[in-house]
């Protein structure tokens, strides 16, 4: 159990090491205008191990972001484009014959990297998404007979395209829930657009990236993060939360029981723990404070609550859902 | 003589062609015969295979009475389709001679060996007695040949209504005396009475609701909340250590009286929600940034097992009493 002074060193030493994450915004923000949600939740997902599921209407920056993150970490980034005809062995990897050893050799797919961009995951067939899926979950692959484990720091960054969904493939709920954050993308505000115009349109070069941190700091960062300090009041908190999904009716919401078909699972409370705990280490804070969960917990929650078809008629969304939830659950 | 032995050969010459002219007469005249002959022979052969066809109706009663149904059958039978096909099928009025047709069948076709049969069924009636006539039913093939049925005759008796029971009058009309359900009607008294009951119990509540002095004003007034801020440094929380509990009643104190004073609901809200709420409703007030160093240093002893020196805590109350005369006097100020 962690005393005062235990938890006031360890603050001392997020304040301290956290500045990375600063450095990691300024270097993005050289070339990404804008977009700063999305660029803190892709960090609460390196940092917390977390994969994470993108979903915006294509030309919001997308794969820029995450290729710009690769460089800035010095890691290895590889993009794999999601079609209906992929499949497991180009996601994976295969045994290629080499006619001069006369031997089978394992070709490595792209998913040995640090930073996957699965574009457009539900283009793919069932079979490619849970080959990526496993990967993800076990965090190793195997080829033929033998067992390859995958790269610290693995981070998977899947797209899905909310308008297009002829000839797709959508993610089956188990699936999703393997996604510690479902991101939605927006529209970059007046200003911001304004910027893009002249940084794209009049020419400007854009700048490159630099790289700023290792991924041995992301690697001690991870550890630095799950000691984050969590009271058991935040605790109560986040179970609150998660079970006002599951039983809204025992938390004073009988309005959301018929629009909900299926609540948050047990890793909806880990993730929501944990992606809190590295908003907490992000803003230099050695505990987690209720802001730390309110603000994440839309991206953790939205794609693992099920809505019924009554809901889906009366046009409630997941995040209608979770609002009501905040609004009605006590903050400690 | 050359003349003379000329002569002769001129007329055997004439002769000779004379006697051909008969042959070729008589050839032209025999052969002209043959065609007819044959024509004719042909036509006979023809008109037996075109009377081939045999048409027959019949009815399965011919007596009935006045509104009885019979049926009639019209069979055509033997016809080859490929020579001479119906070109025209009888057509029987709705209504004729008195009769009635009540329904007609579809026509039936039956092929076996080469041959095709038509039948069609026909339900008659009738209204009016008296010896009725169904005409002959003509029936005609590739358009040239007409074939009859016999027409046939039904009787269609009276009916004999003097043996059957008169139909009772009508009866008079009974005058109703109207009964009073008194179970019903006090139902209804007293569904009126309990609803009036209700109303006047709601109005009621309503109206008190309206003239009671607001409890807020007597729970969280100045002097109260300043009371309670005094009674917690009193508690001596401190000294035992319990700085997680004074931190919490501390701000539990001042929340209430922002809540009602501002007419806002903090207990959902994060602090930093809570501080923005406070911001958009007073302003950057100075007493107000204190406070939120108190919030501040609150989520740190709530959430992060912080504890902070003793005159900390005594300024927190200072603060904290500060904060509440700010508010108090911003309301004052705008109620006026």
């Amino acid at each position: 159990m962690q005393t005062a002074p235990d938890i006031q060193e360890l603050n001392q030493r997020i304040q301290y090491t956290s500045q990375f994450v600063d450095r990691l915004r300024n270097e993005l923000a050289k070339v990404i205008i804008g977009q700063h949600y999305m660029v803190d939740r892709l960090l609460i997902g390196l940092l917390s191990n977390g994969h994470v599921l993108l979903e915006g209407v294509p030309g919001l920056a997308k794969t820029l972001t995450i290729k710009s993150l690769a460089q800035a970490v010095d890691g290895k980034f590889s993009r794999i484009q999601f079609t209906p005809d992929l499949l497991p062995a180009d996601v994976i990897g295969t045994m290629i014959y080499n006619q001069s050893k006369n031997e089978f050799v394992v070709r490595r797919g792209p998913i040995f990297a640090n930073f996957i961009l699965a574009d457009e995951i539900n283009r793919a067939p069932a079979k490619v998404q849970s080959a990526l899926l496993e990967a993800m979950q076990e965090k190793q692959v195997t080829i033929s007979e033998h067992t390859y484990k995958l790269e610290e720091p693995f981070l998977v960054l899947a797209t899905q395209n909310p308008l297009e969904q002829e000839g797709t493939y959508p993610l089956p709920e188990a699936q999703v829930d393997r996604f510690m954050l479902k991101v939605v993308v927006g529209y970059p505000d007046k200003n911001e657009e304004k910027l893009i115009i002249r940084q794209q349109a009049q020419g400007f070069i854009s700048a490159t990236v630099s790289k700023v941190v290792t991924t041995k700091e992301i690697l001690e960062s991870r550890d630095l993060v799950r000691q984050v300090y969590m009271d058991e009041k935040i605790e109560q908190y986040i179970i609150d939360i998660v079970f006002a999904t599951r039983y809204p009716d025992q938390y004073g919401l009988d309005r959301m029981k018929n629009m909900i078909s299926y609540g948050g699972s047990p890793r909806a409370s880990i993730n929501l723990a944990l992606a809190s705990k590295t908003h907490a280490f992000m803003n230099k804070r050695g505990y987690v404070i209720p802001d730390d969960i309110k603000a994440i917990a839309k991206d953790v929650l939205r794609h693992r609550i099920g809505l019924t078809y009554e809901a889906e008629a009366e046009n409630v969304t997941t995040e209608i859902l979770i609002d009501d939830i905040l609004r009605t659950i006590q903050v400690p | 003589m050359r003349n003379m032995s000329q002569k002769p050969r001129v007329r055997s010459q004439k002769s000779r062609s004379d006697g051909v002219f008969v042959i070729r007469h008589l050839s032209s005249f025999f052969r002209s015969r043959i065609l007819v002959f044959s024509f004719l022979v042909f036509s006979f052969f023809s008109s037996l295979n075109l009377f081939s066809q045999k048409i027959s109706a019949t009815v399965d009663r011919d007596k009935i009475l006045i509104g009885e149904q019979i049926e009639l059958k019209v069979l055509v039978t033997d016809i080859d389709k490929s020579n001479a096909d119906v070109s025209h099928w009888f057509d029987l009025p709705d209504s004729f001679n008195h009769m009635e047709i009540v329904k007609r069948f579809p026509i039936d076709t039956i092929s076996a060996e080469g041959t095709t049969n038509y039948s069609q069924k026909i339900i008659l009636t009738s209204f009016d007695s008296g010896v009725w006539q169904i005409p002959a039913i003509t029936v005609s093939f590739a358009e040239k040949i007409s074939i009859n049925a016999l027409p046939i005759s039904i009787s269609v008796l009276p009916v004999d209504v003097s043996n059957l029971k008169e139909y009772h009058d009508f009866k008079e009309i009974i005058e109703v005396k109207p009964e009073t359900d008194w179970l019903f009607l006090g139902s209804i008294a007293a569904s009126v009475i309990v609803l009036g009951i209700i109303m006047f119990l709601v109005i009621r509540y309503f109206r008190r609701r309206k003239l009671k002095p607001k409890q807020v004003s007597k729970i969280f007034g100045i002097k109260e909340v300043l009371q309670q801020l005094d009674d917690l440094e009193t508690k001596g929380l401190i000294e035992k250590q319990q700085h997680k509990l004074f931190f919490t009643e501390l701000i539990t104190i001042c929340k209430n009286f922002s809540d009602e004073q501002l007419n806002i609901y903090s207990a959902n809200k994060t602090t930093d929600e809570y501080m923005l709420m406070l911001k958009n409703k007073v302003g950057n007030e100075p007493a107000q940034i204190r406070y939120f160093q108190i919030l501040r240093l609150a989520d740190a002893v709530k959430f992060a097992k912080f504890i902070p020196p003793n005159n900390e805590c005594t300024d927190a109350v200072f603060d904290a009493k500060t904060f509440v005369q700010t508010i108090y006097h911003f309301q004052f100020s705008k109620k006026d």
